[in-house]
């Protein structure tokens, strides 16, 4: 075996962040493809939207406000912990679990409210359950990762700032998407 | 979090009380080793290549005779449609996703891969991806089954299948942007290193772009009114429309990138040359990338018969089809520019061994080289190619290549895998079989095609390809010959896989720089420890070992 100097010790890497970068690149194509299908699909069709379907708007638009102030509020979790204040970066991090749950109970009211068939004459119905739960899972993951996240910090690992900066990257992506979503799904429909 | 701190299991033993055997599958099923869940990756790739290679075989011989099938018509169609689907999901992106998480830390002096446990659930995930496509086929699912059900589990699958390997080439990306060994910028990454970064990004941009129709047609196909199956959607009675852009070309070129990688990576070393014009090696394969993934934004890229259309039509159509299929070819001349001078010095020096994964190299890119110039014919639809068995000629000469890639990464880096040297002669035996096998495989099909023959690739039932085709030449003969190269490339694999593991259990041990390599896996013991390197190598150039062996002649 070679004898190699020996280096020093490595530079500090931003993983958790690139790692992040990567999913959310991943994510974006998927929601991306996927907004063009409903796109595509709506573009095609003669008679599109049920007829007597009305979608709750309040609701829709409580869901992508959570989204922009999730992000908003992970944001700030990064500026607390870079400040080293646990106590702001605790409560941050709990805050946007709770909008996520929030923007999760708000979609799960709107499927509940609207009792729109998966089956139906056009491919509105299948489309809107396949881009709303997508967009479902992602905030799932989200609330996941900010778990861990807020576990990882209150444990211990205050010098952890990668993971809530991948954190707020992540809701910041997942804000971006839903406005996609939200546009083309509860706005233009 | 960083990589240095994740423990890996390589070393644990066996708990007390626990059968060596139960202790043996527990490790390899809950192994956060990076080497570990490589091998598992290309292993279990390789197996199933051998088993595609074996229907695509009995598929060749099966059509023969254009007047009558001995396998049933519905039978026939969903074999196919397995092999187009199996050779992408289960063999090419899987194969060359796992040679790179085995060897690519040890290139970058990583002392583990960045989220080893994601790249872990993303092997199992796919592999129960796999398991649920071939339970779906064997009921009759798959693009165009009959049962309903199975068909809803065939797209399940495939979405498993997709999600394990995005998982899995995200953690390798962010390895090699992340885990390198200091000095070790991005433009001094071994050229395998970067292959499999192009690789892992083309991976997560454009797969995830499938699932996105994997989930609405699962949405629509179990619950929906299955819009997407009738007239009017994207068109015709199966499935097969909508994930046919991952299955064509450009789009598979990009998985075949490591392709030129591995190339890249083992001419400078048996040329014992450093390599010569090394920014071409890493620009051609970006550009041969760029073409890939911008295949995702459209399938048709097709001249129209010129007395079809206006000057604006024309125009539009020669840059797309100049971006889409001559662009890959740029890249591919520039890299393969570099490799030939340097390949060229060692020639002239007489400094060049001729060893079983030079061969292998060779002969994947003389496949892969093939299947680019080929498919430039493809769009020209004067040429009524498409649908033709001349595209799946195409297809099979990308898989081949990277199946003879496959074949040669074992040979070059099977040291640091198992510690044990592989025969010569009957590796140097297998590689020419290969290549053989390869051209004999697909050859036929590019003369075939251009009689008309039609592909059973295709979107249509196979009923209205297999039978009654007109053919100018001898199709029984050309037939045979491509169902003999299939068979044989099955059996080179067998022969591959047998020798290795007799190698395995019983062969030589090896040094641990037995090919004079350049690179830093070659720095560390065969096979590697636990965490890869005692200490932490320095890099102060592409070639670190190189640097640091005696001036040879004029190295």
């Amino acid at each position: 075996m070679l004898a190699l100097p020996p280096a020093p010790a490595p530079a500090p890497r931003r993983q958790m962040l690139v790692g992040t970068a990567m999913f959310v690149a991943a994510g974006t194509m998927l929601i991306g493809a996927m907004t063009a299908l409903w796109f595509h699909f709506r573009g095609e069709a003669e008679v599109w939207k049920p007829e007597k379907l009305v979608i709750p708007e309040v609701a829709t638009n409580v869901m992508w406000i959570t989204a922009l102030f999730a992000c908003l509020i992970a944001q700030w979790a990064v500026y607390s912990t870079t400040r080293g204040d646990r106590h702001h970066t605790a409560l941050a991090l709990g805050v946007v679990i709770i909008l996520g749950l929030a923007h999760l109970n708000s979609q799960a009211y709107v499927w509940r409210r609207i009792e729109l068939p998966v089956k139906g004459d056009t491919a509105y119905n299948a489309m809107f359950y396949a881009i709303t739960g997508t967009m479902f899972a992602l905030v799932v993951a989200g609330i996941v990762y900010a778990i861990v996240g807020a576990f990882r910090y209150i444990g211990g690992r205050t010098r952890d700032r990668e993971t809530i900066t991948g954190l707020a990257l992540y809701w910041y992506f997942l804000a971006v998407a839903h406005t996609a979503v939200w546009y083309s799904v509860y706005v233009t429909k | 979090m960083t990589t240095i701190d994740t423990p890996t299991d390589a070393a644990a033993g066996s708990p007390a009380g626990t059968s060596p055997l139960v202790a043996a599958v527990a490790s390899w099923v809950t192994t956060s080793d990076h080497k570990r869940i490589g091998r598992l990756f290309a292993s279990l790739s390789m197996l199933m290549m051998l088993a595609l290679a074996g229907l695509v075989a009995v598929l060749g011989f099966d059509r023969i005779d254009r007047t009558e099938n001995f396998l049933d018509i519905d039978v026939l169609s969903q074999l196919f449609s397995l092999a187009r689907v199996g050779f992408i999901f289960m063999v090419m992106v899987p194969m060359m996703l796992g040679f790179a998480i085995s060897v690519v830390p040890l290139q970058l002096g990583a002392r583990s891969m960045t989220f080893p446990r994601s790249a872990a659930f993303g092997l199992w995930t796919w592999l129960t991806g796999c398991g649920i496509i071939i339970v779906s086929y064997a009921q009759n699912g798959g693009p165009g089954g009959g049962k309903s059900s199975a068909v809803d589990l065939f797209l399940a699958g495939l979405g498993l299948t997709v999600l394990g390997l995005v998982t899995a080439a995200a953690s390798l990306a962010t390895t090699v942007l992340t885990s390198r060994a200091p000095g070790m910028t991005l433009d001094r990454v071994p050229p395998f290193a970067w292959s499999a970064l192009v690789f892992a990004v083309a991976v997560i941009v454009t797969m995830p772009v499938m699932l996105a129709a994997l989930v609405y047609l699962y949405a629509d196909h179990r619950y929906g009114g299955r819009q997407s199956l009738e007239a009017g959607g994207f068109g015709g009675n199966a499935i097969y429309p909508w994930i046919r852009t991952a299955l064509s070309q450009p789009l598979t070129f990009i998985y075949a990138l490591p392709v030129l990688g591995f190339v890249a990576e083992v001419v400078p070393v048996f040329a014992r040359r450093r390599t010569v014009l090394r920014a071409g090696v890493l620009v051609g394969i970006g550009v041969l990338a760029t073409a890939g993934l911008t295949g995702i934004t459209q399938i048709d890229h097709n001249i129209r018969p010129w007395s079809q259309a206006d000057d604006g039509e024309r125009f539009r159509d020669i840059v797309t089809y100049a971006f889409f299929n001559l662009l890959p070819i740029l890249g591919l001349l520039v890299l393969m520019g570099a490799v030939t001078l340097t390949l060229l010095t060692g020639l002239k020096s007489r400094s060049i061994r001729l060893e079983p994964p030079l061969l292998f190299g060779i002969g994947a890119v003389i496949l892969l080289t093939h299947a680019l110039l080929t498919h430039v014919l493809v769009p020209i639809d004067d040429l009524q190619l498409v649908g033709s068995v001349y595209e799946e000629g195409v297809f099979m000469s990308v898989v081949y290549s990277v199946v003879l890639a496959g074949l040669g990464c074992v040979s070059y880096w099977s040291l640091k895998f198992r510690g044990r040297q592989l025969p010569r002669i009957p590796l140097m035996l297998l590689a020419l079989g290969g290549l053989g096998a390869g051209v004999l495989a697909t050859v036929p099909y590019f003369i075939s095609g251009f009689n008309n023959q039609p592909g059973l690739f295709g979107v249509k039932r196979a009923e209205s390809m297999v039978l009654g085709w007109d053919h100018n030449a001898a199709p029984e003969l050309l037939n045979a010959l491509s169902g003999i190269g299939h068979g044989l490339m099955a059996l080179t694999v067998l022969g591959f896989i047998l020798l290795t593991q007799r190698a395995f259990a019983s062969g030589k041990f090896a040094a641990d720089d037995p090919w004079d390599g350049q690179t830093l896996e070659w720095a560390t013991s065969s096979p590697p420890p636990a965490n890869n390197f005692v200490d932490l190598p320095s890099v102060s150039s592409p070639e670190p070992l190189t640097d640091l062996k005696p001036a040879g002649s004029d190295r």
